[in-house]
């Protein structure tokens, strides 16, 4: 019983780990650009783990049932080695999650620095905070002013006269129609989102870092007393 | 305020106390841009002979001129489609001094008086922007309880070949 709740749990947490790498929020590029993409290394490491940690299970309890010491002994290696693993993943992805979301600037950074870039992180990151704009009806990181307080690459391209901020900073009627394009400009509040991204993004890797990094811990916790009990049955056979 | 001299009928003097702000204009994210300002112009009744003309000033130089706008003709545009309707009208008089240089003082002055000091925003390097990175307490935690959970099962595995080696 206690090898089929085990085994149950590890493929529940092979499926979130699919789940965090499929990626539903696509901020990938973040924290790709930023190369703290552990969070998502720790998803793959995840998935492996899962689904070895399942494997090993099935093979640990037809080695006890049948009372081979060998098969139990290559069990608890085995299972030690994927253990590691593990704790590499979890640890490794609360890490840069603490890098990118803990704190605006890193993210502030990276949009001021590659928003509007014709390089194709600049494209692909781009890209992404447009989509995050248009979708969630917010501006830049903290907000619009973003792009007023700091020198940026969209600066480069568009004056502050003509563009202070991305037009997809403008609020829209159904049809997506900017509601005024001048009241827009100058930043009037019925006609500008003022709200920043920070927060979703935030949410996001943070969602993906729970299912890694916690419940992965939860797992680990739980397995440490199964092993041990695992070793002492090694010793009695 | 500001106050202003006119000539009445029979050459009588008024002191006419204009009690308006031009301050910032309302229901904006923030008047001072990094190269530009907004400035709010006097309500539009000042105008004709009592026009209402600022200034703006750098150290003592002038760099622009703005008056107040003439009132619309008394055909309450701004009344079609009110909030009756379900829908709103906005409405803003503001003058934008742009080719401004970032982090400055400006002066606005009405009728000689000074109204107001805006400074337009600074525009920091988006490269000096301080990574700064708070570590969790979660960390901390996941760390610690695995290398202790990792020390025991190495421990354990140590000892139970030991064991098994001895039998």
């Amino acid at each position: 019983m206690e090898g089929g709740n085990f085994c149950c749990t590890l493929l529940i947490a092979c499926c979130l780990s699919v789940w965090v790498t499929a990626d539903q929020y696509k901020v990938y590029p973040i924290l790709g650009v930023s190369g703290k993409d552990d969070v998502y290394a720790g998803a793959w490491i995840s998935i492996f783990t899962g689904f070895s940690f399942f494997c090993l299970g099935v093979f640990g309890i037809i080695g006890l049932v049948s009372g081979n010491r060998l098969m139990v002994l290559l069990y608890l290696v085995l299972m030690l080695f994927v253990y590691m693993f593990e704790c590499a993943s979890c640890i490794t992805s609360y890490t840069h999650r603490d890098f990118v979301v803990s704190n605006p600037n890193l993210v502030t950074k990276q949009m001021l620095t590659f928003y509007a870039a014709p390089t194709a992180q600049g494209r692909e990151l781009t890209r992404m905070w447009d989509r995050i704009m248009m979708e969630q009806q917010y501006c830049g990181t903290s907000g619009p002013m973003d792009w007023v307080n700091y020198s940026s690459t969209f600066r480069t391209f568009y004056p502050e006269v003509v563009s202070p901020w991305p037009f997809l900073c403008c609020k829209r009627d159904p049809n997506f129609v900017i509601l005024s394009q001048e009241g827009c400009r100058i930043g009037h509040v019925d006609y500008i989102n003022n709200k920043g991204c920070f927060d979703h993004i935030g949410h996001a890797v943070d969602s993906y870092t729970w299912g890694v990094s916690w419940f992965g811990f939860a797992i680990l916790m739980f397995t440490c007393p199964v092993m041990l009990v695992a070793m002492y049955h090694y010793t009695t056979l | 305020s500001v106050t202003r001299s006119v000539t009445g009928p029979s050459n009588l003097h008024f002191n006419l106390l204009l009690d308006f702000n031009i301050s910032t204009p309302p229901g904006l994210l923030t008047p001072a841009f990094a190269e530009s300002l907004l400035v709010a112009v006097p309500p539009c009744q000042f105008t004709g002979a009592n026009a209402m003309k600022g200034r703006i000033l750098k150290a003592e130089t002038d760099i622009r001129h703005f008056t107040a706008p003439p009132c619309r003709s008394r055909r309450y545009v701004l009344s079609v489609g009110d909030s009756n309707d379900g829908f709103t009208v906005t409405r803003l008089d503001a003058y934008q001094v742009t080719g401004l240089i970032p982090g400055q003082t400006y002066r606005v002055c009405v009728s000689g008086a000074l109204i107001l000091s805006p400074s337009s925003s600074p525009g920091m390097d988006h490269q000096s922007i301080p990574p700064e990175m708070a570590r969790s307490g979660g960390m901390v935690v996941i760390t610690v309880l695995l290398s202790i959970a990792m020390f025991l099962l190495l421990v354990g595995l140590i000892a139970v070949l030991v064991i098994a080696g001895r039998k």
